[in-house]
């Protein structure tokens, strides 16, 4: 009996996923063709960039017209789509790799960063939160508020800056920087990974912990976690499930805001700890007017944005029963 | 809480200073760890110019001649070669033990392929290939080239120390045309790349190649004897400059290809057994002015220009330390062979204005300049030049930038009306542009010169010559009288120079003090 | 009184929030008993502290909304308000068990009635999982509700006010605690289904001898199931006596004003509102600390200038008869 209504729940998910997917084809579509369209219209030239300062103009032709870069807009645009239908996603203007080998190479550091920080951000913020709203005006409540201020508007590299200072130059714990698979090196990957996540997890933190304090106050102050009282729960059972099943909604919907909003974020961090992700491909990309790497990473981006959307509308129905699919 | 980037530095800087314990990174044997901002994209040496493609190529790819700190060629991968009397044909013979990565012997068949496919891109290389009218093998080991109009640049051609560099590649890559780059980094050079375990903008893993027959001779640059003293090279991007930085003072690299020019305090803090600055290479700064279009059409406006430059204001504006920038009257950069202060303007603003004013140019119309955003040297240079034109009666059009916006505007000859410029500037390494032949900079043969398009037939003439003399006495006379026209003309504008340091960690011993940072001859203190 | 031992005696409990603009004395001085097996009603007007009472015999009033403070609750031969946390933890929902006012929003919204029922037995009794749902649907079944057993799987949403009301008072009931607190069970509720859980209180009583302590403002409810009576006003015990005795003979003005007020039992919400004490003009004061004397003088027909002054004390009619007033009979 139970199984099959589980069975039928799983049913319901997946197409209800499936459903949302085949709806956001338009909308990835369109965004493509907007990147698309932009990359064409913006100034500068891969071919020149490539050509290097000293070419001469005919070399630069030459690329121009090796890239395909000297054809109209539509004989461009027919080309990419395509050769995006045949799953070929071009090959970058500047390496000469495929680009989806080199995103491949890429998407390990910056998935693996931004998991290991938002299981961090999230352990830790809802925690905090909770433990600040349970005990509200208290050490720790006051401590989460004005610590997830600083947290907040500490642009991160300085954050980066400090933590390497500290745990890097001064007590030698960690790494400075570097990236390591953790196939390749499980405890190295760890070493090296932890000052990274921190310093992207901390505003995410502070962001989570805040928004489940407001949350958990509120819940508390619901008659049926009376009742929990009233029945004599302990404390951890009134919080999990009473409680936190109750405030999951709005902080499930703030997670699912940072992990999209990490991308950019990502960038920094990549940048200072010398991480080699998709943030620092996509913007040297842009630098570089790479377009088959811009166009691809972009669409892979807005299939993520899309995927933890969808992820975080369905939790919402495993948190609270009221709300239909 | 507001922080610049640059004040946050000092703080943090400050701080850094406090000695580290032990060294962070696993000591496994003998691994050199070199830190750069960004990793070669394309590493086709006779495709893409830059220091990264630079650093890569020598230490992949071998050359037939190459020069050593007083420019002075030695033979490298030639073990013999001779001139006929009337200088039109040269004889080439290998040495032995020569070997491809892949353990293919290197053929003279290689040679002469990788010789056309460099010659067909490279501005000198271009130079040779006119002048050459026959060039192939006469067996395994030898070939021959011969010069169907004079050209007294064939060896110092071949031993190139600036891109486009002539390196040796086996037959099948240097088939391929050089506007399409090769991907794969076989050479026969005493560093083996392994793909393998290199990872795209992390790192580029090279070993030793232990298969290399180095000189007998003492290593100077890229001549002499070419003796690696460890098993493995690691090439590390690593793009924030302070992150470099901490991470050799850490223990962590143990060579970095740049050091920015606020963070030498820290260095030198340190003291040499940390870190020092062990080489350096010449950027010089320059300034491009369209002779196109007006106003810059008119010689008289390019002369009170150039008399209005001052390079003391474009020395402290690019760097607060004098270590780092220095002023340079000479076109083909301080300390090269060729310095000379022939011809140079004297900064003078009274006799600019009054040159202005003589030439009746319309001050209404506004200077278009494109400024390079956000850039470290470019942006500096631009605003005092801007400046410069500003205190001449100018109103100044900053037109700011990307760099790739600005690759592809400054190609632009039109009017302003249809996008064009008046103003813009750059920087070029020396290494790049020690004689008048290998520098585009001076190329003032009008719409096919560089970006500015300067036109000047006398200037042509007398680099034709310099093409063609032999003796090294005259060369200087006729760099002179080059350098003497382009003032004249206006036609290049160094207004300075940059200094761009290597710092290695004190346990890198005998670093070649070269503007290429060379792997050869380092020992690596246990 | 009664002969027996009391379940629950509190003497001079006295209760006081943190409300905005100061503290609130919601309850004052209250004493009261009840015996094993005994049903007790707490009537007043709205806003007149009962609720506060209920809930700090199971301690939910705590800082920073408010405390209880002063006298003692003695419970099982120990004071309730010296309880350590945990020895309180295991009076609540085992010993002591209370239904909430609002049905609607008492249970929690989004777990199952099953999770909801069997965690109250696990949290006290090592339990399997199966006994703990076996027993749930023994209850569920108890307080009349259908099909138990798929009644468990359901949320709270889906179902009615009444029946979620059964399910608080199954919960309630699921431990066997020896009191059980009603705070208004019946007042949310629609009229048919009043008299129904009513009748399933005090059936329920008589099968398992539970005491039960019913708050109401709704003198109808009392005469159904009370045997005795407080009458409160303004946090204060005005009258106490057997629900025959009062019904017979009110003694404080405040009760007699109830009695004129009272709607019949069966009567709905908004009747109980619009007839609200219409004998009485006026409402309850709030005890901020600054009035003396009675609370009721400023309302009352029988107000002698010593009501200002003093709190009346407790003068007996009968052996199980007391009023605090100085006034009862009108004198002038
Ligand atoms: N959380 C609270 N904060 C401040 N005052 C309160 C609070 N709850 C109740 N009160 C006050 O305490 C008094 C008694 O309230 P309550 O016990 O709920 O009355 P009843 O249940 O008899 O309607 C009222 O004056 C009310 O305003
Ligand atoms: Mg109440």
């Amino acid at each position: 009996m139970l199984i099959r209504t589980n069975r039928r729940g799983v049913e319901a998910i997946l197409r209800y996923s499936i459903q949302r997917l085949l709806a956001a084809i338009p909308v990835v579509a369109i965004v493509a063709l907007i990147i698309f369209s932009l990359l064409f219209l913006a100034p500068g030239d891969p071919a020149a960039l490539l050509a290097g300062d000293s070419a001469t103009p005919e070399m630069i032709e030459e690329l121009r017209v090796r890239l395909g870069l000297d054809q109209s807009y539509f004989v461009q645009l027919r080309i990419w789509v395509l050769s995006i239908f045949r799953g070929d996603f071009g090959v970058s203007i500047f390496s000469g790799t495929p680009v989806l080998e080199l995103v491949y190479d890429r998407i390990e550091a910056t998935a693996a960063l931004s998991v290991v920080t938002t299981v961090f951000a999230v352990l830790f913020g809802v925690s905090l939160g909770m433990i600040a709203a349970w005990r509200a005006g208290g050490f720790v409540d006051r401590a989460v508020l004005v610590l997830s201020a600083v947290f907040f508007s500490f642009p991160s590299f300085v954050i980066a800056y400090i933590l390497i200072l500290l745990f890097a130059m001064q007590m030698q714990l960690l790494p400075v920087q570097g990236y390591v698979s953790f196939q390749d090196d499980f405890w190295g990957f760890w070493v090296k990974i932890i000052l990274p996540c921190i310093t992207l997890g901390l505003p995410f933190l502070a962001l989570l912990a805040r928004i489940t304090r407001t949350t958990v106050i509120e819940v508390k102050r619901e008659d049926f976690v009376r009742t929990a009282v009233a029945k004599g729960l302990p404390t951890n059972q009134i919080l999990m499930p009473h409680v936190m099943k109750n405030a999951a909604i709005p902080i499930v919907t703030m997670v699912g805001l940072g992990v999209s909003h990490l991308i950019s974020g990502v960038v920094v961090v990549e940048t200072v700890f010398a991480i080699p992700g998709i943030g620092r491909l996509v913007v040297e990309a842009i630098l570089q007017r790479d377009y088959p790497v811009i166009q691809c990473v972009t669409l892979l981006s807005s299939f993520v944005y899309i995927v933890v959307n969808m992820v975080v509308d369905i939790s919402y129905s495993f948190f609270d029963p009221r709300i239909k699919r | 809480m507001k922080l610049n980037k640059r004040e946050f530095l000092g703080l943090a800087g400050a701080a850094a200073i406090i000695p580290g314990g032990f060294a962070f990174a696993q000591e496994k044997k003998s691994v050199l760890r070199y830190g750069l901002s960004s990793l070669p994209r394309t590493t086709d040496p006779h495709f893409r110019t830059g220091i990264q493609v630079r650093t890569v190529s020598f230490a992949v790819y071998d050359m037939l001649f190459a020069v050593n700190d007083k420019f002075e060629v030695t033979p490298q991968m030639v073990d013999t070669w001779t001139v006929s009397d009337d200088k039109m044909t040269y004889n080439f013979t290998l040495r032995d033990g020569l070997n491809w990565h892949d353990d293919a012997p290197v053929t003279a068949e290689d040679c002469v392929l990788s010789i056309r496919r460099w010659g067909s891109r490279d501005q000198v290389g271009q130079l040779l290939m006119e002048a050459t009218s026959r060039l192939e093998p006469t067996s395994e080991k030898s070939f021959v080239l011969e010069l169907g109009k004079p050209f007294a640049f064939v060896i110092e051609s071949l031993a190139k120390p600036g891109s486009l560099v002539p390196a040796m590649m086996p037959k099948r890559y240097a088939e391929t045309p050089a506007s399409k780059p090769v991907t794969d980094l076989i050479g026969s050079g005493p560093f083996k790349h392994v793909p393998e375990e290199s990872r795209d903008g992390h790192s580029m893993v090279f070993v030793k190649n232990t298969e290399y027959v180095p000189r007998s001779e003492p290593a100077n640059w890229a001549s002499g004897g070419k003796v690696v003293n460890f098993d493995r090279l690691e090439l590390i991007e690593i793009p924030d400059a302070t992150t470099q930085l901490n991470a050799l003072l850490n223990g962590e690299i143990d060579y970095i290809e740049t050091l920015s020019s606020d963070l030498l305090p820290l260095v030198e803090a340190r003291g040499p057994e940390v870190a020092r600055i062990t080489n350096s290479s010449v950027v010089q700064l320059v300034v491009r002015i369209n002779h196109l279009q007006p106003p810059f059409n008119d010689l008289k406006v390019r002369r009170a220009f150039q008399l209005a430059v001052n390079q003391q204001d474009v020395v402290s504006a690019v760097a607060s330390n004098p270590a780092f920038a220095r002023p340079c009257d000479a076109v083909f950069g301080c300390g090269n062979q060729y310095e000379s202060a022939v011809g140079a303007p004297i900064h003078d603003m009274d006799k600019a204005l009054a040159l202005i004013a003589e030439s009746g140019v319309d001050l209404s119309q506004p200077i278009v300049q494109l400024l390079v955003a956000n850039a470290s040297t470019l942006t500096p240079v631009g605003e005092v030049m801007a400046d410069t034109l500003r205190k001449l009666g100018f109103t100044v059009d900053q037109q700011i930038v990307d760099f790739p916006t600005f690759s592809s505007r400054r190609q632009n000859q039109g009017p302003i009306s249809e996008g064009g410029w008046n103003i813009a500037n750059t920087t070029v390494r020396t290494v790049e542009s020690a004689t008048p032949i290998e520098s585009r900079a001076v190329l003032t043969n009008g719409t096919d010169a560089w970006w500015g398009w300067p036109e000047d037939a006398v200037n042509e003439d007398l680099r034709k010559q310099f093409g063609e003399e032999f003796d090294i006495a005259k060369r200087k006379e006729l760099t002179d009288q080059i350098q003497a026209r382009i003032y004249e003309n206006v036609s290049y504008m160094p207004v300075g120079e940059m200094l761009s340091l290597s710092v290695a960690s004190g346990r890198l011993e005998n670093v070649l003090d070269a503007p290429t940072n060379f792997f050869w001859n380092i020992s690596i203190k246990p | 009184m009664n002969a027996l031992l009391p379940l629950i005696e509190v003497k001079n409990l006295k209760v006081t929030f943190h409300g905005r603009t100061g503290p609130v004395l919601a309850v004052d001085d209250l004493s009261f008993q009840v015996s094993p097996g005994e049903t007790l009603a707490i009537v007043g007007e709205s806003g007149c502290g009962k609720s506060a009472t209920a809930m700090s015999l199971l301690r939910l009033i705590q800082p920073p909304i408010g405390r209880s403070e002063g006298g003692s609750i003695l419970f099982g031969g120990k004071d309730l308000l010296q309880l350590e946390y945990e020895e309180m933890r295991a009076v609540r929902g085992r010993e002591i068990a209370m239904i909430f006012q609002e049905p609607m929003s008492s249970l929690n919204p989004v777990l199952t009635i099953g999770r909801q029922l069997t965690e109250t037995v696990r949290v006290h009794a090592d339990a399997s999982q199966e006994t703990s749902r076996l027993r749930a649907i023994e209850l569920l079944h108890l307080v009349g509700l259908p099909d138990p057993e798929s009644q468990l799987r359901k949320y709270p949403y889906e179902l009615s006010g009444g029946m979620r009301q059964r399910v608080m008072i199954a919960m309630a009931l699921i431990n066997k605690p020896s009191l059980l607190i009603a705070d208004e069970p019946t007042t949310a509720l629609d009229v048919t289904i009043q008299a129904q859980v009513l009748d399933l209180l005090s059936k329920l009583q008589e099968e398992t001898g539970t005491s039960i302590l019913l708050i109401t403002h709704d003198l109808g409810v009392v005469a159904e199931i009370a045997k005795r009576v407080i009458v409160m006003y303004a946090g204060r015990k005005v009258e106490e006596a057997t629900t025959i005795e009062l019904f017979d003979n009110p003694q404080h003005p405040y009760t007699r004003g109830l009695m004129a007020a009272g709607p019949r039992l069966g009567s709905a919400m908004a009747d109980v509102k619009k007839a609200r004490l219409r004998e009485i003009s006026g409402t309850v004061p709030i005890m901020n600390g600054e009035l003396v004397g009675c609370p009721f003088a400023e309302r009352c027909e029988n107000v002698l200038d010593q009501c200002r002054l003093a709190f009346p004390q407790d003068t007996q009619v009968t052996e199980t008869h007391c009023v605090a007033c100085f006034n009862p009979n009108g004198a002038t």
